[in-house]
């Protein structure tokens, strides 16, 4: 079987703001290989979300394919394309998303275990004692108690609120999670917490990922592979270590420079800065 | 300049802040770290008397060049507020009001604090966003908040805050809500006024690598009470409390990975007593 889960070929999108038309994604193409964890970087406005969007089809791209592989491997099927209803539904049951606001991720009038439910009642016709089970599972693996299944969204912590996503989307098993900013809410202890699961969770499932964030050293921390984004477009793409260590493009190594490390050389940075001449302006 | 002298502050009735002393010298940049919640906006907002109506300093003292600060009247922090003392907030847009220009609005602070005419503040507003390397302050002193971006809108704010030469200032959460690209070149905008203009800092943030590259002297807070203590090196390279230790082991590193772990649930003591490890240097720790 072909490792290769999705193709995302010369994807394009255009929002039109203020009477102007503003290229939010041009031309990005990529591979996502079974079971590799892929990074998004780059600063707001790049067209990172607007590619995790183009994907879970909440956006509709203008042009381009986005070849899924099919279930069972014997072809790829363009979601961009003309598909019937139930083949948009199974392909669409076959990946989830978690989102940057834990608490806008589920609905506050119902309880995390009937969210986490209705994932699944949507997509297949699991019977209601096998899906309470599987809520607990699920939960259990985020390190989240029963008890949380009966709280509403308001009565936790964003860290807690946010495994609960995390583990929501686990519940139909998805081939593909996208992670659009995930612990950007997040205090720094708690986004550590929720890494740890989530790292834990991808590389014991193998399950293909595409995690999306500004942080470049947070990124490196899970991806085998990262692709830099910059005005809608994909500047650089390689395995993690590459990026970080032997970076040829300017933006990509202008983005490493400005990520604070709470290192000694960040201590003695500055003076390096004002001997140098200094950083500014260059973005 | 600036000291706190176990200053506890509560939200109706509940402490929020515990017994807080620390200094802040000449031209030096303090930073204080933290979880949400631990207290420290609270902390600096208490300084210039933007607590609201709920929150109250219940003892302790504030002291800033000689004077106490907790017994001012609300019409003369206005006086110290942005002539003196001046802040900056997590949400750049914040600092302004969103229906005047940011031109009409040096204006304004010139002429309340500094009495000068217009021309003279709006030529003087100019001077101080081209110290900040705007590249062109003109336009930008006649734009409205919104339609600059959050990095120049955050740059405008710190020259506001400057325009009258403050000794202090308080910054929360300053490029917290910033790109990490634009958040260096703020940073290092801080750092180039504590140079120019001699002006202290104090800096509350959740951002180690913020602190590592501006700090001199760093307090970690945890549930209201300052944990450790130290400069910077203290704190980073020898941070010795198992809070400042869980945060330190929280910050992604490049190349690094995150084992599970679970945030630090400590409590907080409240018969502790300040163990020095150095000079600089010390932690809370049970008496």
């Amino acid at each position: 079987m072909d490792t290769v889960l999705l193709k995302a070929e010369n994807l394009r999108k255009t929002f039109r703001k203020d009477g102007r038309n503003i290229e939010a994604v041009k031309n990005v193409s990529f591979e996502l290989h079974r079971g590799e964890c892929l990074g998004l970087i780059g600063e707001s406005g790049s067209g990172k979300s607007t590619v995790a969007n183009l994907i879970a089809g909440l956006e509709k791209a203008e042009g381009g394919s986005l070849q899924m592989q099919a279930w069972d491997g014997s072809g790829y099927k363009d979601l961009l394309g003309k598909m019937t209803p139930a083949e948009r539904r199974a392909y669409r049951s076959r990946l989830q998303m978690v989102f940057q606001n834990p608490r806008l991720s589920f609905n506050p009038a119902m309880t995390i275990g009937q969210g986490m439910e209705e994932a699944v009642r949507y997509y297949t016709k699991m019977p209601k004692a096998e899906r309470q089970a599987q809520v607990l599972q699920r939960l259990e693996q985020v390190g989240l108690g029963p008890e949380y299944a009966k709280k509403y969204s308001s009565q936790m912590s964003g860290g807690e609120c946010q495994r609960a996503a995390i583990a929501r989307a686990l519940m139909i098993q998805p081939e593909l999670l996208i992670c659009d900013e995930i612990t950007s809410a997040l205090d720094v202890s708690i986004q550590a917490q929720v890494m740890g699961i989530l790292t834990r969770i991808q590389r014991e499932m193998k399950m293909t990922c595409l995690f999306i964030s500004h942080d470049l050293a947070l990124v490196s921390t899970i991806c085998d592979r990262v692709a830099v984004m910059y005005h809608g477009e994909i500047v650089e793409m390689g395995e993690t270590e590459k990026i970080i260590h032997h970076s040829t493009n300017d933006y990509t190594r202008a983005l490493l420079e400005s990520v604070f490390l709470a290192d000694e050389e960040t201590m003695n940075r500055y003076e390096a800065e004002k001997r140098s001449g200094g950083n500014r302006g260059r973005l | 300049m600036l000291e706190l002298k176990n200053v506890n502050i509560a939200y109706n009735g509940t402490p929020i802040v515990r017994d807080v002393s620390l200094t802040v010298g000449d031209a030096q940049i303090v930073g204080i770290v933290g979880e949400s919640g631990s207290g420290k906006s609270t902390l600096i907002r208490s300084i210039i008397g933007l607590l609201g109506r709920e929150g109250r300093i219940t003892s302790g003292k504030i002291i800033f060049d000689g004077e106490a600060l907790e017994r001012k009247s609300e019409k003369e922090l206005c006086q110290i507020r942005g002539s003196q003392i001046a802040m900056i907030f997590q949400q750049p847009e914040s600092s302004f009001d969103p229906i005047e220009t940011i031109g009409s609005q040096f204006c304004e602070t010139l002429r309340f604090h500094q009495k000068m005419r217009k021309k003279e503040a709006w030529k003087k507003g100019t001077e101080l966003l081209a110290a900040l390397h705007f590249e062109e302050p003109e336009r930008v002193m006649s734009s409205y908040p919104f339609e600059l971006s959050g990095g120049m809108c955050q740059r405008a704010a710190i020259a506001l805050g400057m325009a009258c030469r403050p000794k202090l200032l308080l910054a929360d959460e300053p490029t917290s809500a910033l790109d990490v690209t634009v958040q260096a070149h703020t940073a290092r905008t801080l750092l180039e006024l504590r140079e120019s203009s001699g002006t202290s800092i104090l800096m509350v943030t959740h951002n180690m690598g913020v602190i590592a590259y501006m700090a001199d002297l760093v307090g970690v807070m945890y549930r209201g009470r300052i944990v450790e203590w130290g400069t910077r090196e203290d704190i980073l390279l020898r941070g010795t409390h198992e809070y400042t230790k869980s945060l330190i082991r929280a910050i992604p590193r490049l190349g690094g990975s995150f084992q599970q772990q679970e945030p630090y649930r400590g409590i907080s003591m409240e018969n502790g007593e300040r163990r020095m490890l150095s000079e600089t240097h010390w932690i809370w720790t049970e008496k």
